[in-house]
């Protein structure tokens, strides 16, 4: 009975641990997703302008646009010309379409998928032709980049986060998590996307695939009292 | 297979000629770094003290390496993965870094000599400096501080507190103030100038999606941008801050990347996403004028010298990465300086820097997050 009762508690506590955190269930199997784009980064298709993590543009908005992400920027941006084709990241479900309360205006797409992941695809052309509960295939097109101003020349991209799904209260470092050579996708230009640095610990969170997931409306994790220059970058 | 015994045949070699190099020149330098700094607790001095200057480290060493050999070498600087945002001491023998490698002392720049030896603390003092590290540039209660390393002299520059990029030959500041957000592409730039004492400050220049992208040696600015903001397209000038004179140097859709070359007579940069995708490229203009030539290669850039450009393409394609260097004077006879065999390197986050003599470039490996070190063939 003793053994039934530890075995059962074992298999409760296991269950919602990886209910709360998928990427438990994603040590062994690689990155899960593929690149929202079908065609190689360049200049005249995508290229990344904004990881996901504790950049410096997030740090100076910490208290205003990325307070409610911990002061991370809790997606990866992407930059492309308007109306260039999304595509799924991985087999999944549409959850919301145009859920505006995840932000990502004008429009946006939420895709559940059965790791236990979900992909939301923000600041979008228009809204998406899919509805709840469509099936998607990886490499369906599934949306169109736009540009949050709305004018198609300001600054149009796409903003890819990866949320839990079902809760979608936090957000996990897409890097790891797509299958694709990030380093060389960060080849572009005369300098490299550089994070936000504290001079107490100079070399947290320093890489493109070492940044802290976050739970939206928690508590800043970059309110540092001895921040080095990143308000002059 | 034969690759791979070629392969580890000259690592080899290369370790050898290392470890050679290392006991020649024995352990690093004593001056290096300078005593009063080394235990890392040592507080900015206060204002006029005399401060212990980058110039006492030992520039007067020979190179402690073969010169450039035919083939390219590389080799790991520091362990422990530190090192992010590296920059060149001018004297071309060290790689300087921010960092705190324990919590015991305090964050500030190292540097590691490119002949091995342990990182050592170069100053406590943060800031940006100039390229010949006689000066310093911070934000302090709200202002943008310009200090004089050699004796501590400070003045204030009357940027609001904006930050402020110094001159070459560290006699003017610039900096810019107008609208922050979006949206971007009609967002206004002013364009201040002043001496670095912070006198003679003045307004010469206002541009739309845009702003300054850089000083030139003869003290003139590049800038990109707009004259309106529904103008289509950006520009990339040459400013002369004295009369405020506007010299075009090229026009295209979505201009980024901006970067002149060391002593200013070319300037490379990137278009991406234009309409018309002839543009979409790397680009090189001689500041002496003439038409803008697209190059083959599109990916991360700096320059070697004043003439030659090197490139890491960005080639999803191959597992590792390779430097392309380009001539401004002759483009055809580009190259590839690196043989994926050769020198397997891969770089972390496009965080690399080139040496002030062009030999070397020292940069964040993405296997291991350390700082390397490659050599580079004439």
């Amino acid at each position: 009975m003793r053994v039934r009762l530890l075995i059962l508690s074992v298999l409760f506590i296991l269950f919602f641990s990886l209910e709360l955190n998928p990427a438990l269930a994603l040590q062994e199997d690689g990155p899960p997703f593929s690149l929202p784009f079908a065609e190689p980064p360049g200049p005249d298709t995508w290229l990344l302008v904004q990881p996901y993590g504790n950049t410096i543009s997030a740090y100076n908005n910490r208290r205003s646009t990325y307070g409610a992400g911990q002061g991370i920027h809790f997606g990866v941006d992407l930059s492309a010309r308007c109306g260039y084709p999304i595509v799924a990241i991985g087999d999944g479900v549409v959850a919301k379409v145009d859920a505006l309360e995840h932000g990502s205006a004008p429009h946006n797409l939420m895709i559940d998928h059965a790791n236990g992941y979900a992909s939301f695809y923000g600041h979008l052309l228009e809204r998406p032709n899919l509805q709840v509960g469509q099936r998607v295939s990886r490499g369906e097109v599934v949306a169109k980049v736009g540009d949050p101003d709305e004018t198609c020349t300001s600054r149009p991209h796409l903003h890819l986060e990866i949320r839990n799904a079902g809760q979608y209260n936090r957000a996990f470092n897409p890097i790891p998590l797509i299958d694709a050579d990030w380093d060389t996708i960060a080849l572009s230009g005369p300098s490299g996307p550089g994070f936000a640095r504290d001079l107490q610990d100079p070399r947290r969170w320093q890489h493109l695939g070492d940044q802290p997931d976050i739970a939206f409306w928690g508590p800043l994790l970059n309110n540092y009292s001895s921040p080095w220059l990143s308000d002059w970058d | 297979m034969a690759a791979r015994r070629n392969y580890t045949a000259l690592m080899g070699l290369v370790l050898l000629l290392g470890t050679a190099g290392c006991s020649l020149v024995g352990p690093v330098d004593a001056g290096f770094p300078p005593a009063a700094t080394r235990a890392g607790a040592a507080a900015l001095p206060p204002t006029g003290a005399a401060p212990v200057t980058p110039t006492s480290l030992p520039t007067a060493s020979p190179s402690p390496l073969p010169s450039p050999t035919p083939v390219p070498v590389l080799r790991q600087l520091t362990s422990g993965g530190c090192c992010v945002d590296p920059f060149w001491h001018p004297d071309g023998q060290h790689v300087l870094f921010l960092d705190r490698p324990n919590p015991d002392m305090s964050a500030g720049i190292w540097g590691v000599n490119i002949a091995g030896g342990e990182p050592q603390l170069f100053t406590d003092r943060l800031g940006i400096f100039s390229a010949d590290l006689q000066w310093r540039v911070f934000p302090e209660n709200g202002q943008a501080v310009v200090e004089r390393l050699e004796d501590g002299q400070r003045w204030v520059i009357p940027s609001g507190g904006r930050p402020v990029a110094l001159s070459p030959d560290s006699t003017q500041v610039y900096w810019t103030q107008g609208q922050d957000g979006p949206p971007f592409d009609r967002a206004r730039s002013d364009i201040w100038i002043s001496r670095l004492d912070g006198s003679d400050a003045r307004a010469v220049l206002t541009v739309f999606s845009g702003g300054p992208a850089g000083w030139l040696p003869d003290g003139r600015l590049l800038v990109r941008g707009r004259t309106e903001p529904s103008q289509e397209g950006d520009t990339l000038w040459v400013l002369s801050p004295q009369d405020g004179a506007l010299v075009e140097l090229a026009h295209a859709h979505r201009m980024r990347g901006i970067l002149a070359s060391p002593g200013g007579s070319w300037v490379a940069y990137q278009v991406t996403f234009s309409p018309q995708e002839a543009e979409n490229g790397l680009w090189l203009v001689s500041t002496q004028g003439g038409p803008a030539f697209r190059l083959e290669q599109f990916g991360a850039y700096r320059w070697r010298d004043d003439a030659r450009l090197l490139v890491v393409p960005q080639d999803l394609s191959s597992p590792v990465h390779r430097f392309w260097e380009v001539d401004a004077r002759d483009p055809q006879a580009a190259r590839y300086l690196t043989d994926p065999v050769v020198t397997p390197l891969r770089i972390a986050n496009n965080d690399w820097v080139v040496s002030p003599d062009g030999r070397w470039v020292a940069y964040v490996s993405a296997d291991d997050h350390n700082l390397w070190l490659l050599s580079l063939p004439d």
